[in-house]
């Protein structure tokens, strides 16, 4: 009986699982070079299984080396993505807040274009820049520990300040390079993209986005309790301070891993909490893994369109702004009318 | 039971509490009173260890308040606030099951039992109705009773109530300090702060008055009735006399 109504509280989960598991199909096989689902499975299955080979090497090519690595990205960067917005989101109380609060992605940005600057070894770029993100965050507990009274403002402001800091440094780095060679490099890399992703980036960020997300989905049910007033929160037994220093670490793990490997792509941490809530309610037990699958979903999609819709490709951030932005301001409407009714 | 010896609290620039001293019993309420900015709330603060006294102690069945971790606190003493954040609604049940934090491990999630014993409270504080609406569209009182469910989850047996009926209608009033009186009869202790001084000879079983930082503790609030306390604490001429209905003696207190 209590494992049955266990199985039908999961039941959420099937349509998005679908959801995903068409939209990674849909994506291996659109593309320039057009590939049918059923050579799409062989070709996946024939790694696993002896199947006799009936397709063709540019195919195989197409699906293993280049689309295949790209989706697996999409899903980690995607579904990383949106759970850090909606942890964020619960861990500031503030609906509208993404993951580059705390300025993960500005100072991960600087990171990299700092490598290319310096003419870095390319295998360099993304641990130069994942370095970057950490070193953000312990720069903005150090301002924080200046607010001791009130954390959440310190993490805050200390967000605001460091972020801009990146910010600023971040300019200087591209106005010092070369304009016709490094500056291209740098702009492509701070719009987004998974253009580049190989199996070895994954292999390097992937069990640390896929760790970090396991730990935020095991402690669901403590990130729901951030979401009280800190005297609420700890009346009730919680130590809120290491709580949400424990969430904001998994957090920035991830986001810093995710800027490391495809850049800066913004919207998809905000947006993606807001589609989830409104499908799922607040229910964090329900809410973060279908945020993690909503994300993957929307970035796949964002990136089939970015590599498809034009004959050169489009860097996937200029995607996910066309889509967040019109949808931010659909949000910012629903809100006035709700708080008017 | 709690006891609160000579603290004393300032804040950089004024100083609002200055050696109070009271007993907080079990099975007992005390009601405290005091005008805005008097210390009432930074007096719970304190209780709740969010704050650090500049000097005194608090001890609850004679350990030491501040030497306590979290969740040992928690099983001890549960706070209702005024007011609790909405910007992510819940379920009233899973709000009140948050009252289990302190019992459960880190990654531990609360268990059919839990859900069962959260019916459980609400039912006994008759709003079992409302386990499946969202904590959003609560009107105040109803609230107020969700977040005292939450307490009662915690198995806390003092509690500390801010201003519990603020802002809330006349019935809901009544409905609120009616569940607290409930609760102390059934051995729980209740310190709630108040601006209704009518609420506290009603309800309460001692009042604490905070003036400027100095407080006075009324162990017999009828003894309010032949002094000119009140009056001199809110600086207005105030009546204050008893209707007897029969079953109840109700005090009230009027501007003159």
């Amino acid at each position: 009986m209590n494992k049955k109504k266990m199985n039908t509280s999961s039941l959420y989960i099937i349509p998005l699982a679908v959801g995903y598991a068409i939209v990674a199909l849909a994506s291996l096989s659109i593309g320039r070079y057009g590939v049918g689902i059923s050579d799409i499975i062989k070709i996946l299955l024939s790694r696993i299984l002896p199947i006799e080979s009936t397709w063709t090497m540019q195919a195989e090519a197409a699906i293993l080396s280049i689309r295949l690595p790209r989706i697996i990205a999409s899903t980690l960067v995607g579904g990383g993505l949106a759970l850090s917005g909606l942890v964020m989101q619960q861990v500031f109380h503030n609906p509208m807040v993404s993951p580059d609060v705390l300025g993960t992605s500005s100072a991960a940005g600087f990171g990299a274009a700092l490598a290319m600057v310096l003419a870095l070894p390319s295998a360099l770029i993304s641990p130069i820049a994942f370095c970057f993100g950490l070193i953000s965050i312990a720069l903005v507990y150090l301002v924080a520990s200046k607010v001791p009274n009130n954390h959440v403002l310190g993490l805050v402001l200390g967000g605001i300040m460091i972020s801009s800091l990146f910010s600023s440094l971040l300019s200087f780095v591209k106005l010092m390079a070369d304009p016709e060679d490094t500056l291209p490099s740098i702009t492509y890399f701070l719009m987004g993209s998974l253009s580049g992703v190989g199996i070895d980036d994954i292999k390097k960020v992937g069990l640390l986005i896929i760790l970090s997300s396991l730990m935020l989905y095991l402690l669901s049910w403590r990130i729901s309790l951030l979401s009280l007033h800190d005297s609420e929160s700890r009346s009730i037994g919680v130590n809120t301070k290491l709580l949400r220093s424990m969430v904001i670490i998994f957090t920035v793990l991830i986001v810093a891993a995710s800027v490391s490997i495809s850049g800066v792509i913004g919207w998809v941490g905000l947006v993606i909490p807001h589609i989830t809530r409104m499908i799922m309610g607040c229910n964090t037990k329900k809410t973060i893994p279908s945020a993690l699958l909503l994300g993957a979903i929307f970035l796949t999609i964002a990136d089939t369109i970015s590599r498809t819709i034009a004959f050169s490709e489009i860097p996937i951030g200029i995607i996910t702004g066309l889509i967040g932005a019109p949808f931010f301001l659909y949000l910012i409407v629903r809100e006035g009318r709700r708080s008017d009714g | 039971m709690v006891k609160i010896d000579n603290l004393s609290f300032a804040y950089p620039l004024k100083h609002v509490l200055k050696s109070v001293s009271f007993t907080l019993e079990e099975g007992k309420s005390i009601a405290l009173l005091g005008r805005n900015g008097c210390g009432k709330s930074t007096l719970l603060k304190l209780m709740l260890a969010l704050l650090s006294p500049d000097a005194g102690t608090i001890t609850v069945n004679g350990k030491d308040l501040y030497a306590m971790k979290d969740r040992e606190r928690a099983s001890y003493i549960a706070y209702i606030p005024q007011y609790s954040a909405d910007t992510f609604p819940s379920k009233v049940i899973d709000s009140v099951v948050m009252g289990k934090a302190a019992s459960l491990s880190l990654f531990e999630k609360p268990s059919k039992k839990d859900y069962e014993e959260a019916e459980r409270v609400l039912d006994y504080l008759g709003i079992e109705n409302l386990k499946s609406r969202s904590t959003e569209k609560l009107s105040g009182g109803e609230r107020q009773l969700v977040l005292i469910a939450r307490a009662l989850m915690q198995k806390a047996k003092i509690l500390l109530l801010d201003e519990p009926t603020a802002s809330l209608d006349y019935s809901n009033q009544i409905m609120v300090m009616e569940t607290v009186n409930k609760l102390t009869k059934e051995g729980y202790s209740a310190l709630f702060s108040t601006h209704n001084p009518e609420q506290a000879l009603m309800y309460a079983d001692s009042i604490l008055i905070l003036d400027d930082g100095v407080s006075e503790f009324v162990d017999n609030p009828e003894s309010l009735l032949y002094s000119s306390r009140l009056s001199e604490l809110y600086g207005r001429e105030l009546y204050l006399s008893v209707i007897d209905t029969g079953s109840n003696r109700r005090i009230v207190c009027l501007p003159k």
